[in-house]
Parts: structure tokens; C-alpha cells; sequence
């Protein structure tokens, strides 16, 4: 196993060289040509910036997290493509290394891949703010930088669980994609409706994906930087109970993804030996693909959608009936599948039509 | 030595073998033959331990093979259409085998120069042919007790079939023993002393491949009164008339199917020698197969 695991590694220098690359033009680019003429100077801080954020220390979160995202969900695709392809998985499942091992090899490969690739993207970025930016608590990036496993684990994992559920990249992909969002509709949809959220600071819905958990790790390395200072008090909602509110909200979310996260790798881990052949490139049956996605997000967008926007409605219904097409493979999608799409349609429709009346 | 026992398996509701027995002794060679469809890549894809089996057991030297990393090192399986990552060149799958086996790089470069191939270019601009020579260059180097080749002389010229003939004849006199699923009867009559015939999703027939053809007796006949199948005092696998003109094959003891035919008084009686294809269609052509 040792000796695969070296030889797999090597062979993937180029494709993370690629990616490495990737992620220093999502991640550096962008700081390098931020304006920062204001964030030097303590009086002109952008309006509304509260005074305790002015040792704020990482500006650029947002655009790490789309690096992040990005990564966990391309790297799947490549180091899992063995399992999607019937010549490539009797290659792989016959020779003399268990299914478990060689999956073991291309999960670790890919997660060191992404931490490499991320690690190189941070850096260079810290370097970059830390020779233009002076009021920033730099330190504070050695924290960040320290539990930065935790998210790209998380994001990782997840996107390797849904795709390692599909039988065909693009099915797998489908698959990532919908999981990843799924959080998202969902709290969207229920907003939307009850406006349940509405109490909170500023309704974030990225904490219910799996990178949400990093939004947290800004303002609680911060808080856990600054210890006596005010961020910590912050932090605990001592200054204003709003953003204490969404940090929870957001910090529950990244907790709940990051368990599901070691639920996923753990399931992969034991069940990988049983993994079947004889399912690659077959039409795709898991519960994290088209079965569930496609009455999910009919009905959640349909739900969202007044009966007014009838264009929007209809554009749903049609984005799903492609779904079908693209989930079974032929335009003869059967009677079986077709009752369902009706199905679908029909609540959603009556759902569109509930919700517009409030 | 390969065993199997009441093997089943099916994908979805297709059920592909069903009750299969087989045992394959320690350096033979053996053919495995069906027509398309029968379950032959199958049944070396549950030896290969690449798929698991729903029942029954394969059993290889009296170990299981599913996810037994010990007995498949034994093993080497060649696909009809092996899988190879873009820009790969033979010299990068070596290193690849490496990882796996106990990989002999003068086996290989002694192949790949009897096949003229070149090593450092990607397998990808290589012809269909050259492929397989490529991946039968590994398959020798790796040298494994147990070679699978699943259509083994598939896109193989004259010449490269032949080498290819000779290196099993070979490896198999060292003791390695050979399964090969293919349609090319003419070749493995060549270099296989066993075989097995897959039908109707189970081993229909298997054994001593000349000891099965002795079984077989191929007569062309012509009779002075009429005759039909019935009329004939022993099985046969095929009768066929022409004008007065019989042609059969027959089952049983050759010297019992000379006498009776010979008590019939023929006016004309000659006896063609058989072969493993004409074997083959007449086992799997009297089932009514392309009736």
C-alpha cells in the first residue's frame, strides 16, 4: 500500500501543480488587486465598519472559500474517476490491493492535494496583505492557517461521499453540486416562507453548506486571538447579539457538516469493500443523485416561486424534465418515471400556488 | 489450482451464471469458450475478483479470491480492452504493475522488442493490435501462477499470435497456469489441453480438450436406400442430407459409432477429423443457437 500510495502521489504532482495554480489565481489574484488605501488609516475605515473590526485580520475569507469549494469538488472527480469507469475498475479491483487500500491511497492523495494546493494559495495570500496592509493582526493567519484541515476535511469529504455515490463523473457531479446546494435551498425555502431567519444579523446562507464552518473560524480565531479584547466579548454577542446570533447559527452549521463529514468518511471507509463493479457507468439509483434532487429541488423552487412567476415555474418543470432525460439516458423515460415527474409537478404546482396566497 | 463452486451471479434482474462448477488444474492451459454473451468475461471477472460473487465460491488453491490481496497476487487479469490513462506509455504502465507485482523488466523489454514497440511512446497512438502486444508484454512480466486473458488473440497479427502462443506454451511449462476466454477456437486448439464450454448461463461442458474431441466422430456418408436421423443407432450432435449425401456428428465411442455405421453398409464412408470449432458449433449450434 505504502509503495502505491508514493507512486500515486508522484503521479498527481501535475495535476496539483494545476491546482495550486488554480487556487493562487482564485486567492491571491484578488488581494493583490484590492484597493486598500482605506485600511491603513484608522479614520477612514469603510462606513459602518465597527471600530473592534479594525484588527480585523483576514479580509479575504469569501474568496477562500470559493477556492476551497472549488477544490473539494474537482479533486473527487479525478482521484475517485477509477470507480466511474467499467475498464478502469477491473484494472483496479483485480489487482492484488483491496478495494479499501486503493480508495484509502485516493482519499489521502486527494486531501493532501487540496491542503497542499491551499496551503501555497494562503501563504502566498498572507504575504501579499502582510505587505500592504499594516493594521491587520497578522499572527492571527497561524491560527487560521492551522485549522484550515478542518473545512477542506469537511468539504472534502462530503463532495468525495456524493460523488463515490454516482456511477458516472457527470452523474457524480450532479451529485456534488445537489448535495452541496441542498442546505442552502432548503433554509432558503423555509426563509422565504416563515422568514424565520429574519431575527438574525445577516442571514447567512452559506453556513448551511459544508465550507460554512469557515466563515466561523474568522471571527473565532479572531476572538480567540485577541482573548482580553473585544472581539471575544463580541464574539459571545457582548456588543451587538446579531452577529453573536449568526456566528452560532453559522458555527452549529459547520459542526453539523463537519460530523456528517466523518459520518461519510467513515461509511466509505467500511463499505468500500463491497463496492460493486459491475455499477460502473450504469444508470445512477443512490438517494444522493437525480432520485432525490430532482423532486427536491422541483418542489423547494417551485415553493419559493410565486404563482406569479409563472415563467420561473415553468422553467423548473422543464429543467426537471431534462433532469429525467439526462438521469435515465433516453427521451423513452417509461411509464414508471413519467407518473413520478407528474407527480413532482403536481405538489409542486399546488405548493407554488399555497405559498403565493400569503 | 481454480475451483468453483455452484458460482451464481447476476446484474439486476439478468441473471448471467447460474450453478457453475469448474475446477482448473495447476499448469494448464485453459480455453474457455460460449458465444458472446454466455458469461465468459464475467465468469473471469469473479476469478479476477473484481466482482463478487451472489453465491457459490471461487476457490484458488483452497482460498477465496473476493478481496484476498494474498491470492490475487497470484493473479493477473487481462481485459478485452484494457484501461490505460491518456498520455500513459508502456514504460509508465511497467512502473505502474510494479506497485503490484514482482514485475520482471527483461520479460517485458524482451516482449517489446520482439513486438517492435515503442516503449516511450503513449499507448494511446498505438494500433488495436498494439495494445494488446503492449499488455501482453506486461501480463508476462508480471509473472504471475495465474495469467487470465479475456479474448486473448484479440487484434493480434499471424506473427504476434504465434509469439504470443509461444510465451504461454512457455510460462505454462513453468508452471503458470493459463484461463483464456476467447472466439478464436483455431488458436486455443493449439496451445490448450483443457477447456470449458459456458451455455445457458452454466458450464455445460468441460475436460481433457483432446479427450472431449475423441468423444467426436465427423462422417460423411452416402447410403443406397434413404436414411434419416432416426435410422441411426447412436447420438448425434449433427445431421445434415443432401441429396443422398449425410454428413453427421456423432457422440460416443468412435469405434462403437464405426461399427454401427458400418453395419449400415454405406456406399461411400468417410471420416473427416474434427477440430475444437467445429466442436464448438455443434455442441452450441444443436441448442438452437442463430436458429
Amino acid at each position: 500500500m505504502k509503495k502505491y500510495f508514493l507512486y500515486y502521489l508522484k503521479k498527481c504532482i501535475l495535476p496539483f501543480i494545476i491546482l495550486t495554480v488554480f487556487a493562487i489565481i482564485v486567492y491571491v489574484v484578488p488581494i493583490e488587486v484590492h484597493n486598500y488605501s482605506g485600511w491603513n488609516n484608522p479614520e477612514t475605515l469603510p462606513e459602518g465598519y465597527p471600530d473592534y473590526l479594525a484588527n480585523r485580520v483576514n479580509l479575504f475569507y469569501a474568496e477562500f472559500l470559493v477556492e476551497a469549494v472549488l477544490m473539494a469538488v474537482i479533486t473527487p472527480v479525478y482521484v475517485f474517476n477509477y470507480k466511474m469507469n467499467k475498464r478502469s475498475a477491473d484494472m483496479f479491483y483485480s489487482l492484488p490491493l483491496s478495494r479499501t487500500k486503493i480508495f484509502a491511497v485516493h482519499f489521502l492523495t486527494g486531501l493532501l492535494g487540496i491542503y497542499a494546493a491551499a496551503t501555497v494559495a494562503y501563504w502566498l495570500g498572507f504575504a501579499a496583505i502582510a505587505a500592504r496592509v499594516r493594521r491587520l493582526r497578522l499572527i492571527y493567519y497561524l491560527y487560521a492557517y492551522l485549522a484550515l484541515p478542518v473545512p477542506i476535511f469537511t468539504c472534502y469529504s462530503i463532495a468525495a461521499f456524493l460523488y463515490t455515490r454516482a456511477n458516472t463523473v457527470a452523474d457524480g457531479v450532479v451529485g456534488v453540486l445537489g448535495g452541496f446546494l441542498a442546505g442552502i435551498a432548503l433554509m432558503y425555502a423555509i426563509d422565504d416562507i416563515s422568514s424565520v431567519f429574519s431575527f438574525f444579523y445577516s442571514f447567512n446562507l452559506i453556513s448551511f453548506t459544508p465550507f460554512g464552518i469557515m466563515q466561523a473560524l474568522a471571527p473565532l480565531f479572531e476572538a480567540a486571538y485577541l482573548k482580553n479584547g473585544i472581539a471575544l466579548w463580541s464574539f459571545a454577542g457582548g456588543v451587538y447579539p446579531g452577529p453573536a446570533l449568526n456566528n452560532i447559527l453559522i458555527l452549529s452549521g459547520g459542526i453539523l457538516y463537519t460530523l456528517l463529514a466523518a459520518a461519510a468518511t467513515a461509511y466509505m471507509f467500511l463499505t468500500e469493500k463491497n463496492c460493486r463493479a459491475e455499477n460502473c457507468e450504469q444508470i445512477t439509483e443512490s438517494l444522493f443523485c437525480y432520485k432525490t434532487y430532482i423532486p427536491f429541488y422541483l418542489i423547494i423552487i417551485c415553493a419559493i416561486a410565486t404563482i406569479d412567476s409563472a415563467a420561473f415555474v415553468c422553467i423548473t418543470v422543464l429543467a426537471a424534465v431534462v433532469a429525467t432525460i439526462a438521469w435515465r439516458r433516453t427521451f423513452k423515460i417509461g411509464v414508471k418515471y413519467a407518473v413520478l415527474l407528474c407527480v413532482y409537478i403536481a405538489v409542486a404546482l399546488i405548493l407554488a400556488c399555497v405559498f403565493s396566497m400569503f | 489450482m481454480i475451483e468453483i463452486k455452484n458460482l451464481g451471479k447476476s446484474f439486476g434482474e439478468k441473471q448471467v451464471l447460474s450453478g457453475a462448477e469448474l475446477r482448473v488444474e495447476n499448469g494448464s492451459v485453459f480455453g474457455l469458450i460460449g458465444i458472446n454473451g454466455a458469461g465468459k468475461s464475467t465468469l473471469l471477472r469473479l476469478i479476477a475478483g473484481v466482482l463478487k460473487p451472489d453465491c457459490g465460491e471461487i476457490l484458488i488453491d483452497g482460498e477465496p479470491v473476493y478481496e484476498n490481496e494474498n491470492v490475487k497476487k497470484k493473479i493477473f487479469f487481462l481485459q478485452d480492452d484494457p484501461y490505460y490513462t491518456t498520455n500513459l506509455t508502456a514504460k509508465a504502465q511497467a512502473e505502474f504493475y510494479k506497485n503490484f507485482y514482482d514485475f520482471d523488466n527483461e520479460v517485458f523489454f524482451s516482449y517489446a522488442d520482439k513486438f517492435k514497440l515503442n516503449v516511450s511512446k503513449p499507448l494511446k497512438n498505438f494500433s488495436k493490435g498494439m495494445k494488446r502486444q503492449t499488455f501482453i508484454s506486461l501480463a508476462l512480466a508480471c509473472k504471475p501462477e495465474y495469467m487470465l486473458l479475456d479474448e486473448a488473440f484479440d487484434g493480434l497479427d499471424p506473427l504476434a499470435r504465434l509469439e504470443f502462443k509461444r510465451g504461454i506454451i512457455e510460462l505454462a511449462e513453468k508452471g503458470t497456469t493459463f484461463l483464456i476466454a476467447s472466439h478464436s477456437l483455431r488458436e486455443l486448439e493449439d496451445i490448450s489441453d483443457s477447456f470449458a464450454l459456458l451455455d445457458n448461463k452454466t458450464v455445460k461442458a468441460y475436460g481433457n480438450l483432446q479427450g472431449e474431441l475423441a468423444k467426436l466422430s465427423k462422417y460423411q456418408l452416402v447410403f443406397e436406400d434413404d436414411k434419416l436421423r432416426e435410422d441411426m443407432p447412436f447420438e448425434c450432435l449433427h445431421f445434415e442430407k443432401t441429396g443422398r449425401v449425410i454428413r453427421l456428428v456423432a457422440k460416443g465411442d468412435p469405434q462403437t459409432i464405426r461399427a454401427c455405421i458400418e453395419n449400415m453398409k454405406p456406399l461411400v464412408m468417410d471420416e473427416i477429423p474434427m477440430d475444437f470449432e467445429d466442436m464448438f458449433i455443434y455442441e452450441v449450434g444443436e441448442r438452437g443457437y442463430l436458429k
